[in-house]
């Protein structure tokens, strides 16, 4: 087994937390953020208080309601959770030279080559947050000899806590846990490796590569078996992406072409800029909206690339259908990113509509997104800004 | 209760050189004065090129998030809650 050198800094209940830490009179109560305040809003985050009571993150806000009446239900604000992101990113970094970002709540720290104490250092890093991020936020650190066991660690003990997997513990570990409690294996996983009579992450430890290799029928099975024994298989380069998609739920659904069209247009603007950040040019772009007993989907592929959410748009908007229904769901996924490379041309109406998609980009990039928007969306409604929960790139 | 609320605010601030901070300590909303007890957060956001800071602040049984526009310099009270929120 590696020495455990990697170390995974995790926020409690981090949105919850954060709303607790700028608001003083939050703190001891139960709070939820949830995606909306209405009943079927979608729970994003619990205060440690609502947890004890056993509500939890994916719920209903009205399953929690039953349980807690006085639940105190808070919508999200982004701004201030990438300011808590960019804040904590920077204390890691004043021990760690190298601080990846897993989430928004979430740091992986690798010591490799640093020979000091990690717990020590650990002891040190949550001391650093409550005096820069305040007394309120608090953060389970765990260190491990991968990235795996490192994540295991800090689940142990949460909240505020500090756990090291090593070659001394790390069996006694597997035995007390159960196989979904394992990064990376849900409840079907869990069942088809039961089946194999893996019963629990012991188990599991003593099977050998050859088994595990038949019961994954890949290589997974080889990356289960370096992953248990505590060797890294999870810290790779990451590829570059092939694709990106933006989907927002609507709280009050869209009922006619132009009030989709604009929530098309702010989709289109952030994978635009999402796939802009990765300096890439778009070829293929599809697009799905549905609700209640309808359903409006497409896609396309082009020669020529486009370059931001204007364009995209511009694609999108003559092959939506004026429609009767209710529109709940709208996704719209860009895919075939090439390197940007291309020339200008300057007699084509392309080019005049490309130069004009720039500047209206500057100048939302200068006073605000939806400073300059295209006519055909001006009745339309703003989307919230919002946050995903993977990876943050 | 809690409320958005958007509307322009007396605030005074506190600047100590000593520490390096800054401060709201009073403001003044709908006739009446409210004193800073608790800064809870203080952060900054961009929209567009324009930097606002924001502040939020409680007064014991009122919480406040207050927003300054660093490009003139105006205040205003975004959001008001009670301690039944």
């Amino acid at each position: 087994m590696n020495s455990p050198k990697k170390m995974l800094v995790d926020i409690n209940s981090c949105f919850a937390t954060i709303e607790q830490q700028a608001n003083p009179l939050l703190r001891g109560k139960e709070v939820v953020v949830a995606a909306y305040k209405s009943e079927r809003g979608c729970i994003l985050a619990a205060s440690r208080e609502a947890k004890k009571l056993g509500i939890k993150t994916g719920w209903r806000v009205e399953e929690a309601q039953k349980i807690c009446p006085n639940l105190i239900v808070l919508t999200p604000d982004t701004e201030k959770y990438r300011f808590i992101n960019k804040k904590l990113k920077k204390i890691l970094l004043k021990f760690c030279p190298r601080v990846q970002t897993k989430s928004i709540d979430e740091f992986f720290l690798d010591f490799e080559g640093i020979n000091d104490d990690l717990i020590e250092i650990g002891l040190k890093i949550k001391k650093e947050i409550n005096k820069t991020l305040g007394e309120w936020i608090t953060v389970s650190i765990g260190i491990g000899p991968n990235l795996f066991l490192a994540k295991i660690a800090s689940n142990l003990k949460k909240p505020d806590g500090l756990v090291k997997i090593d070659e001394s513990n790390f069996l006694e570990i597997y035995k007390k846990l159960k196989l979904t409690d394992l990064h990376g294996i849900n409840h079907k996983t869990a069942y088809k490796l039961e089946l194999n009579g893996i019963k629990n992450p012991d188990d599991f430890y003593h099977k050998s590569q050859q088994e595990l290799r038949s019961i994954f029928k890949s290589i997974c099975g080889d990356y289960w078996y370096f992953r248990l024994r505590g060797m890294e298989v999870d810290d790779k380069e990451k590829p570059v992406k092939k694709s990106f998609s933006a989907i927002f739920s609507l709280k009050s659904p869209a009922k006619n072409k132009a009030d989709l069209a604009g929530i098309f247009f702010q989709l289109c603007l952030k994978v635009g800029k999402r796939c802009n950040k990765q300096k890439m040019g778009i070829r293929g772009v599809a697009w799905w909206a549905g609700g209640e007993n309808i359903n409006i989907s497409g896609k396309l592929h082009k020669k020529e690339e486009m370059i931001n959410g204007w364009e995209i748009f511009k694609e999108i908007y003559p092959k939506i259908p004026e429609f009767r229904g209710k529109i709940k769901k709208v996704v719209v996924v860009i895919y075939d990113l090439q390197k940007k490379v291309w020339q200008k041309n300057f007699f084509t109406e392309k080019e005049k509509f490309r130069q004009g998609s720039e500047i209206a980009e500057k100048i939302n990039n200068k006073y605000g997104m939806g400073t300059v928007f295209p006519g055909t969306v001006l009745a339309s409604k703003k989307i919230p800004d919002f946050i995903g929960f993977g990876n943050t790139e | 209760m809690r409320q958005k609320i958007n509307t322009p605010v007396s605030v005074m601030m506190d600047f100590n050189h000593w520490q390096n901070k800054v401060t709201p300590t009073q403001i003044q909303w709908n006739n009446r004065d409210f004193k800073i007890e608790t800064v809870g957060m203080h952060y900054q956001f961009f929209k567009g090129k324009k930097l606002f800071h924001v502040f939020s602040v409680s007064s014991g049984e009122m919480f406040f998030k207050l927003i300054l526009n660093t490009e003139n310099l105006f205040w205003k009270l975004s959001e008001v809650a009670d301690e039944f929120t």
